[in-house]
């Protein structure tokens, strides 16, 4: 008995031990970035490496910020993300209405065709996408990262499943006292199916935050480019500052950071429950 | 207000629900639409409230045609077997919630909601969302949701199905209740032939999409108009043996011979169905109709149950707890004439 | 007489509005959909076949699979192949056999479980540029803190992002790292759906941990490791992203084309831009991931039946 019990604790312990080093190496790279953020230029090249910075001045972002429009960067990374998850979040409401409570002629078959959609590779669509971006004139226009996401097959996939989960009885006992389908679906269905839509609106914004290939392709001066495609530029025409560097990748990593600090439940439940990639 | 139903029928692609339905129900009155699982009483109630239209017929609401008007142009109030309370309101916001839609303004909203809450005794529970609720408190908010716009007509799909066996009988008697003190024409969907025989005024008997009977609950129990109705309702069930008109009499399997009043008047040689209630049959009787053999005797608190064989048939009879008898002993069995029916064995059609 | 034709007209205008409400509803998300998805779906698969396409003019000299045997001839694109191929049969299973283990050891009843899933998940909600720089200061040659660390082990410092023979396996480490989080999530959610009866029948059964673990949990969890392997693996054959911040495009001696990059190469740094080389290229790689998960499908079934 007592040698099972010892056995035991011996395990505890290899199972903590293995963790703890696992968990180290999964934010090292951000404990990395944020302290070379704060490294002098020697420091920094210095080896064997300085493991915390000797001062916790912001000097490396100063300069990053006066070397670079980090601040427009910032600015336009939150305008296309607000414009796009907020056009998105409607349309996948009323989308996955349409698709739940209504019936309309070839119903099911189209849903069948969005479930077929949702397979192609986005980097494959891209290339016309870039085209038809350029023809509606959107090209390098902080519009072209909002119009192309205004709509998510995927999305509206996920709500659905939720809003089909809701029983049907409550939208005839809406319908029997006289409330409409509009009236019905803000306020009866999105009150309810709120938890879903924050998990989608949170995995929608982070998506919308870090994406680089899209913006890369439509945006073109530096006053419209988005942070991690300006981070990109940055380091790319800057030269090779690496405490620059950290400093300014710090500033697009940070505030998902904090996100996902204050939303993890619901961004992990979000991922679990729609098996795709945040 | 008065519901006049012409000629309903409701097909869908594969089955007909209801066939060639027609009723009138009174003013003011509790109605119970009774019948065995997928009898077409749920689509019937749904083609009152408007959620359903009908293939053909009519319905009325006095002398006004709603066939063709929607739910909400209907003034009905609907309550549903699982409630239907949306979860994110309160139970203020949920009575309130019909009122609103309708633009009634807010603090008349609030002082019709709280007149019903009290009318269903959750006043003191307004601010309460349904998850706290156990559900016999929340039909009741579902009921006054559903009275607090002032139907014309209030309908109830099972209401009582998912409440456990005693909250039923107290859910029951306030519906009753309430119905009585606001007198609203009240129409309720059941299974439960006991539930309905305790608090309606009249009861719509159903089978297979087809009215079997329309009538006051005690009628129904005795004067069944066929052999479905009989079945259906009393507990224990009815007894009924298969026999033979001969000579005036009923032979049934067997070869017991009964004699009947009422069989008399029935065609010689027609193969008939002799129901006969538990309380209907006398054991031990000296004006006698048959013979039969005591084949068990079950006492159960106030009364005692006897297994007696007609023939090749088993009958349940209830006798009295002063008489003993031994089993296999043969006795003279009397019929009442209230609770025993013939009916003919084939289209289960009443003939006495 | 003048009031009934009124009455019906007013019936039917009505009607048309109760049938042709859902499109309140659908068009909105439907519009883009069709400009989006839809349309470069059947665009792309035309152009790929359009013959000397003219992206300004969108003029063509005719149909036929020119672009295909362009595409399925150049060296580069051979090399894409083998990279992108490469990456799969690396990260797929190394990431898959870490998240089991990580995610059947956060499934046990730990202490601080929620610190430790915010450092295993963490880097799910970050840019992949962004935290790549960060890794690329870490590879550093001369002070790269990698290289430091593998010396107390006497391994001398590699170059791994500036030479050809390395960038590879730097490439498929931080691919690793970087698909790690969303595999453990999805692999920890499927632990936790796993009834706790079986686990108690096994104990009363007299299984040790190490049997419990290979003959109870892991065929439990056999189906959301088939679903995470088919997630991830149609996600590794868009490897693109993680180039940049690594190595500026393509690697020192541009031997790290990938498909994506291949496809990206051809319409975006090309001039004049090669439409119909990047979108035989892109309907090569579809083709590509339709395949992977037919088979994943099959292989799962085998396995279930």
């Amino acid at each position: 008995m007592k040698k099972l019990f010892k056995n035991l604790s011996f395990g505890r312990v290899l199972i903590y031990l293995f963790l703890t080093v696992g968990a180290i190496t999964m934010v090292f790279p951000f404990y990395w970035m944020i302290t070379g953020a704060f490294k002098s230029g020697t420091e920094i090249i210095s080896f064997p490496p300085v493991w915390f910075p000797t001062s916790f001045a912001l000097t490396n972002f100063v300069e990053a910020f006066e070397r670079a429009p980090f601040l427009s960067y910032f600015i336009n990374s939150v305008v296309a993300m607000v414009g796009s998850v907020s056009i998105c979040s409607f349309t996948t409401i009323v989308g996955a209405f349409a698709f739940s409570k209504l019936d309309f002629p070839f119903k099911n078959v189209l849903l069948a065709l969005l479930l077929g959609l949702m397979m192609v590779p986005f980097e494959m669509i891209v290339i016309t996408n870039f085209r038809t971006i350029i023809d509606l004139g959107l090209y390098d226009n902080i519009l072209a990262l909002i119009v192309p996401f205004t709509s998510s097959i995927f999305y509206m996939y996920i709500l659905k499943g939720f809003f089909d989960s809701i029983p049907n009885s409550l939208y005839q006992a809406a319908r029997v006292d006289g409330c409409s389908n509009w009236k019905y679906l803000w306020k009866v269905m999105v009150p309810i199916a709120k938890p879903s839509l924050v998990t989608i609106i949170l995995l929608n914004a982070i998506a919308s935050w870090n994406s680089f290939l899209w913006p890369s392709l439509a945006i073109l001066n530096k006053v419209n480019k988005t942070l991690p495609f300006g981070l990109y530029s940055f380091v790319n025409e800057g030269g090779s500052r690496t405490e620059l560097m950290m400093a300014a990748s710090t500033i697009v990593v940070l505030p998902m950071i904090i996100l996902f600090l204050f939303a993890r439940k619901q961004i992990v439940n979000g991922v679990a429950r729609g098996g795709l990639k945040g | 207000m008065k519901v006049t139903i012409k000629n309903l029928t409701k097909r869908f692609s594969d089955m007909t629900a209801v066939n060639d339905f027609s009723a009138v129900i009174e003013s003011g009155e509790l109605i119970a639409l009774l019948g065995p699982s997928g009898c077409g009483k749920s689509t019937m109630l749904n083609m009152i409230s408007g959620i359903l239209a009908p293939t053909e017929g009519k319905i009325f609401f006095d002398d006004e045609d709603v066939t063709d008007l929607s739910p909400e142009k209907r003034g009905v109030g609907l309550v549903f077997q699982n409630y239907a309370l949306y979860p994110h309101m309160t139970v203020l916001e949920n009575i309130c919630f019909p009122l609103e839609i309708k633009k009634v303004p807010k603090e008349e909203r609030i002082a019709r909601a709280k007149e019903m809450a009290k009318l269903v005794h959750v006043d003191t529970m307004l601010d309460r969302k349904p998850g706290q609720m156990s559900g016999g408190q929340q039909q009741r908010v579902a009921i006054a949701r559903a009275l607090v716009k002032q139907p014309r007509i209030l309908l109830l799909d099972e209401p009582l199905s998912n409440l456990d066996a005693r909250l039923r009988i107290e859910m029951r008697e306030e519906i009753r209740r309430i119905q009585q003190e606001t007198g609203v024409t009240t129409i309720f969907v059941t299974h439960d032939q006991e539930e309905a025989m305790s608090i309606s005024d009249h009861i719509v008997l159903m089978k297979d999409g087809f009215l079997q009977q329309y009538a006051k609950p005690q009628e129904l129990y005795d004067e069944p108009a066929n052999c479905f109705v009989a079945d259906f309702l009393g507990n224990p069930p009815i007894n009924k043996a298969n026999g033979v008109i001969k000579n005036g009499k009923i032979v049934l399997e067997g070869d017991c011979e009964v004699e009947l009043e009422a069989a008399k008047n029935i065609a010689e040689g027609r193969e008939v169905t002799l129901s006969m209630r538990a309380e209907a049959i006398i054991v031990g009787e000296a004006e006698k109709a048959c013979v039969g053999t005591v084949e068990e005797v079950y006492v159960m608190g106030k009364e005692v149950l006897a297994y007696v064989s007609l023939g090749t048939t088993k009958v349940r009879a209830y006798i009295d707890a002063e008489k003993t008898f031994d089993k296999g002993q043969t006795v003279n069995i009397g019929l009442k004439k209230r609770g025993v029916f013939v009916f003919d064995k084939e289209t289960g059609e009443r003939l006495a | 007489m003048s009031s009934t034709p009124v009455k019906k007209q007013k019936m039917t205008l009505e009607q048309f509005k109760l049938k042709s409400e859902w499109l309140v509803y659908f068009l909105p998300f439907f519009i883009g959909v069709l400009i989006f998805t839809l349309y470069p779906i059947v665009n792309v698969f035309l152009t790929s076949f359009k013959v000397d396409f003219n992206y300004i003019t969108k003029e063509f000299s005719g149909w036929g699979l020119d672009n295909y045997k362009y595409v399925l001839s150049d060296p580069y694109f051979h090399q894409a192949l083998k990279n992108t191929f490469g990456y799969v049969f690396v990260v797929i299973p190394i990431s898959t056999c870490l998240a089991i283990l990580i995610a059947t050891l956060l499934n046990q009843k730990i202490k601080l479980s929620g610190l430790f899933q915010t450092a295993y998940f963490v880097p799910m909600v970050t840019s992949t540029i962004a935290v790549g720089f960060s890794w690329r200061f870490m590879f550093s040659h001369n002070y790269g803190i990698i290289n430091y660390l593998l010396g107390f082990f006497n391994i001398a410092p590699i170059n791994w992002l500036g030479d050809p023979a390395n960038n590879f396996y730097a490439l498929c480490i931080y691919g690793i790292w970087a698909i790690l989080p969303f595999t453990i999530i999805l692999l920890l959610s499927g632990l936790q759906n796993i009834d706790p009866m079986y686990y108690t029948a096994a104990k009363v059964d007299g299984a040790g941990p190490i049997r419990i673990f290979f003959r109870v949990t892991i065929p439990l969890l056999l189906p959301t490791i088939f679903m995470v392997i088919m997630v991830n693996t149609i996600s590794c054959f868009k490897v693109f992203n993680e180039l940049f911040p690594l190595f500026q495009g393509a690697g020192v001696a541009n031997n790290l084309y990938t498909v994506v990059y291949y496809i990206y190469y051809q319409f975006r740094v090309l001039v004049p831009a090669q439409y119909g080389y990047a979108t035989a290229a892109a309907l090569i790689l579809f083709i590509i991931i339709f395949i992977a998960t037919m088979f994943q499908r099959f292989v799962e079934k085998k396995i279930n039946n």
